[in-house]
């Protein structure tokens, strides 16, 4: 009697959390889950320019061709991806680290005039600031990288030419566009630090450093650890950066970087394949998954609290 | 009284969000089409079509659709949300036609119109027996050059175009620039040698022996040449910085607006030392008839006309220095003055080769310019060309 | 002692605004490279970094003289709101679900989610298509709303259920043996509480919107709906003729809303915790 009661309340409390959770659900099932649905259900046919709309179910053939594919540019482009995942997930986060403790030190005015400016790189289409510093920075005729080579004696210089060269200046204009969003997160997870915490530790007589270490930063992992992960899966299928750096029609520099998702768009997605590209979207979703399923797994047992 | 505010601007929200789905006209007709094309241009077309045609009700709209090739496969069978027809180069009609999307142009003008142009822009807008395009003009590659700036008589050879370029560079400064990685620029040079991106047969060309020729003589610039991108070619080129530079129609106001006195020469007057001269892809610009604008077919047929006029393709050179498809007009003395036109006539008679517009050239340009990259890079020519070969050919298999 | 200790402050204070207006410089360099040009009246890439040459206004009277913007920028608008509206109350219960309450397939859904977001969303663009037209959304504006609002919903979610789980469950245990139902702790007690973090997140999901241009310009195909950004980049594609001035002058005048609404914000910001004047 009492246990089907319980039951019953339990059943009652378990629906209106269902119901809390619906309306994100749906949109995600709409905007989300159909499509990747339907890459895969793409995935299975030949669609391609010769069958664009009389396109028919041939099964896994567009996956065992991708496979066949898998040469050693795309193991190499697949290495190269995490190590830029990896690199930019450390410099973006040291960054923002920094610039949210400092700009979170008590009684600093001025705080706001300096958030606002360093949000400045987010609030300008992406497209745009790359074309920026493409121009800007990294031309070797006019760019400042160009005017200094030239000011220290040496002929032009042309940083997005050499691979090394290119992956730098890549990984710089990453960092650069990604860190407004992780200093606004992290200061905003400082702010919400509850104060009586700084007091007690001013009260054991903690200075600056000790108060970040023992108190700020424990207290904002839980907190950002999210959407740090989410950015690292931004990281892993960036694509702008590199493409529009060093392999934009018109302004290929012959650099030869790839990441996976260049390499996918230069080999697969110009054939008009669609069952060929979606197939490799597929593999590539796959294996960001794989990659990250240990992280994913961790923070959904941690979100319990 | 804040949430309360909320209501009013949700409802005003979701009202102009569906004043969003504005639908068809009723009534007379209106006609769409897209380009990715100078506006200006686009809209000179549409309202001399509309003003020819204002007695029949027929009103004809230019939209401009930046990524108009992505766009046209995506709206290619749409017809509530695609255009009625769309203005573009012949070489992606191929691709467009083995989608489907395309209606053949010969519903849409009869022979004696098609039979005003010149044979060579009709024929670049067949593929597989059928035309498709509706020529209006033509377009090559030029020598572009600043007559403040350029020192001495202008070279006969591209010898003498190269040792102009070192002595240039040399003394500090540009000579003529080109984006030698990209395909289409660099295919003067590879046409020249008589190599060739793909065939007819849908092979790839970059192995070929003559290509390979071509490309390494390509190399020999590249040096002289800043970083060859578009972005800085362009710019040295207008700020004053350089002396020439490869380009086409496209890039003529720029030069206007940057105050540049400039003079055109056919790429066809330069002697490569293996006596062919340079040898640059011909584009023709035309329109192409969505094939679900069936209904529509006589405005359409109507409105094709009226942009085929002598008055038009006149103004179209005046104005915007386009070569006239339309054989009446390739002699108007308006027309031969404009001294590009003259140019590009003169290379489309002497050593222009249309563009492919096979399906195939779409994934010819990422491994071909792989390829002359390499190279420029001083890559071993026979390793790269085996090795992109490779790529276009395993591009093309990807297709299928 | 007091001196010293004001002394010290002062130091300790110039130091910090002088090392910021640094790293302000070194982040704003491509900025400013970009003022510089769209203050000119002749394209002079070559003449140096921060150099203008010919100093005008013309450029940025151009963007309102012969561009739409007016209609542009009431487009970004309506499409960014609308979109904030409907990602952030999705999420935000949700989130407040996930943090408060347990229920059968929890951590499943948390992984699913986490895992969805990795999907290269470029990747989706023709089965949005497909979608989009089957169900006659093409061409209007609560197409790209929904698009939008289902891509960031998930990262909306993340961002406000790790703020939530963070505001102590004592106090809504308090309120619930003051008798308080679940949707009056989550009115009266977890939003107030949380107040910085769903700015921050409409802010984000904000900014995403107002600067997406690729969905923009393939799912809007009149003229009428063009956003600032799928407009400006219409603008720049246009490359054969490309007008730095002008085209600096754009980029830097539609970041202008974005900034004004984050200066604007700042200080609703402050912590929710305190304010709300709970303290263990």
């Amino acid at each position: 009697m009492k246990g089907t009661a319980r039951n019953e309340r339990k059943r009652r409390y378990e629906n209106s959390a269902y119901f809390y959770v619906a309306a994100i659900l749906l949109l995600v099932a709409l905007i989300v889950v159909f499509p990747i649905g339907y890459t895969v259900y793409i995935s299975l046919t030949n669609m391609n320019l010769y069958h664009w709309f009389d396109f028919e179910f041939i099964g896994i053939g567009n996956y065992i061709r991708a496979f066949s594919q898998a040469n050693s540019e795309f193991l190499s482009s697949l290495g190269l991806t995490i190590l830029w995942t990896i690199a930019n997930m450390v410099l973006i986060t040291l960054v923002s680290l920094v610039l949210a403790v400092l700009l979170n030190v008590k009684g600093f005015k001025g705080r706001n005039v300096y958030k606002t400016l360093l949000m400045f790189p987010w609030a300008v289409p992406s497209y745009v600031s790359i074309l920026l510093w493409r121009i800007g920075i990294f031309n070797g005729e006019f760019g400042l990288l160009g005017d200094i080579a030239r000011a220290l004696g040496s002929d032009s210089f042309y940083i997005l030419q050499s691979y090394w060269g290119a992956f730098f200046a890549s990984l710089l204009v990453n960092v650069w566009l990604s860190y407004p969003f992780t200093m606004t997160m992290m200061d905003g997870a400082l702010q919400s630090i509850d104060q009586s915490l700084y007091e007690a530790a001013r009260l054991d007589g903690a200075g600056f450093w000790r108060t970040t270490f023992n108190v700020s930063l424990p207290e904002i992992v839980p907190i950002v650890a999210p959407s740090l992960l989410m950015t690292a899966f931004m990281q892993f299928k960036q694509f702008d950066v590199v493409y529009l750096l060093t392999l934009q029609k018109g302004a290929q520099t012959g650099a030869g970087l790839q990441t996976i998702i260049t390499y996918a768009h230069t080999t697969a997605f110009e054939s008009n394949n669609y069952g060929l590209s979606s197939a490799i979207s597929t593999i590539i979703f796959m294996l960001i998954a794989l990659l990250f399923s240990r992280f994913a797994y961790r923070e959904a047992k941690e979100g319990r609290n | 009284m804040k949430r309360l505010a909320i209501i009013p601007i949700a409802a005003f929200l979701a009202a102009t969000a569906l004043a969003g789905c504005t639908t068809e006209q009723g009534g007379p007709t209106t006609l769409t089409f897209w380009h990715d094309n100078d506006e200006a241009m686009m809209n000179y077309l549409a309202s001399a079509a509309t003003d020819a045609l204002k007695d029949e009700g027929i009103t004809v709209e230019a939209v401009k659709k930046s990524g108009i090739q992505d766009q046209i496969k995506l709206y290619g069978n749409d017809s509530s949300n695609g255009p009625d027809f769309f203005f573009g180069a012949h070489d992606a009609i191929g691709a467009y036609a083995e989608m489907g999307i395309l209606a053949g142009i010969e519903g849409y003008a009869d022979a004696t119109t098609l039979g005003s142009f010149l044979d060579s822009t009709v024929d670049a807008g067949e593929y597989k027996g059928t035309k498709y395009l509706f020529p209006l003009y033509a377009e090559t590659n030029l020598l572009f050059y600043n007559k403040d700036l350029w020192k001495g008589e202008m070279p006969t050879t591209t010898d003498g175009l190269l040792a102009y370029n070192e002595a240039r560079v040399k003394e500090g400064g540009y000579g003529f620039l080109n984006q030698y990685n990209d395909t289409y620029n660099a295919a003067p040079w590879i046409n020249g040698y008589g190599g060739f991106v793909i065939n007819e047969e849908a092979t790839p060309g970059i192995s070929d022996a003559k290509t390979k020729e071509g490309a390494a003589y390509n190399a020999r610039f590249a040096p002289t040449m800043s970083d060859g991108t578009y972005d800085t070619i362009t710019n040295l080129f207008l700020e004053g910085k350089a002396d020439g530079i490869l380009a086409g129609p496209w890039f003529v106001s720029s030069v206007k607006d940057a105050g540049i006195d400039c003079g055109y020469v056919s790429l066809s007057r330069f002697e490569l030392p293996n006596g062919e001269v340079l040898s640059p892809y011909e584009g023709v610009q035309g329109f192409a008839v969505m094939k679900y604008a069936e209904g529509k077919k006589d405005a359409i047929s109507k409105a094709l006309k009226a942009m085929a006029t002598v008055e038009v393709a006149t103004d179209l050179a005046k104005n915007y220095n386009c070569t006239p498809a339309l054989e009446a007009a390739s002699d108007v003395a308006e027309v031969t003055s404009n001294e590009m036109v003259k140019e590009t006539q003169y290379t489309i008679a002497e050593s222009a080769v249309p563009t492919p517009n096979i399906p195939e050239m779409g994934v010819m340009w990422t491994p071909f310019t792989n390829f002359l990259t390499a190279v420029n890079k001083g890559e071993n020519i026979d390793e790269a060309a085996t090795k992109y070969q490779a790529d276009a050919v395993q591009a093309i298999e990807n297709m299928h | 002692m007091e001196l010293r200790k004001t002394a010290r402050k002062a130091l300790k204070f110039g130091s910090l605004h002088l090392l910021f207006i640094a790293v302000c410089f070194i982040a704003l360099v491509p900025i400013i490279y970009a003022l510089a040009i769209s203050f000119s009246g002749t394209t002079n890439l070559t003449g140096g970094i921060f150099a203008i040459t010919d100093f005008t206004f013309d450029n940025y009277l151009h963007i309102f003289t012969e561009l739409d913007f007016g209609t542009w920028l009431g487009n970004s608008l309506i499409l960014s709101i609308a979109t904030v509206l409907v990602t952030v109350i999705p999420s935000a219960f949700a989130a407040y679900a996930f943090a408060t309450m347990s229920f059968r397939g929890k951590r499943v859904l948390l992984f699913l989610l986490l895992i969805l977001n990795a999907f290269p969303q470029v990747l989706t663009m023709t089965a949005l298509f497909a979608l989009l037209r089957n169900t006659h959304l093409l061409n209007t504006r609560i197409a790209l709303i929904l698009v939008y609002s289902g891509s960031n919903s998930i990262f909306a979610f993340f961002n406000l259920k790790g703020y939530f789980a963070s505001i102590p469950s004592s106090i809504s245990e308090a309120a619930t043996i003051d008798g308080a139902t679940r949707p009056e702790i989550l009115f009266k007690v977890v939003l107030p509480l949380a107040r910085p973090a769903i700015i921050v997140t409409s802010i984000l999901v904000f900014i995403n919107c107002w600067n997406e241009y690729l969905f923009a310009s393939t799912f809007l195909t009149g003229k009428d709906l063009y956003t600032l950004a799928s407009g400006l980049y219409a603008l720049q594609s246009n490359n054969l003729a490309r007008n730095w001035p002008q085209f600096a002058a754009a980029s830097l005048f539609i970041s202008l809303p974005v900034l004004i609404v984050f200066f604007l914000m700042q200080r609703y910001m402050v912590s929710g915790l305190t304010a709300g004047g709970v303290k263990e």
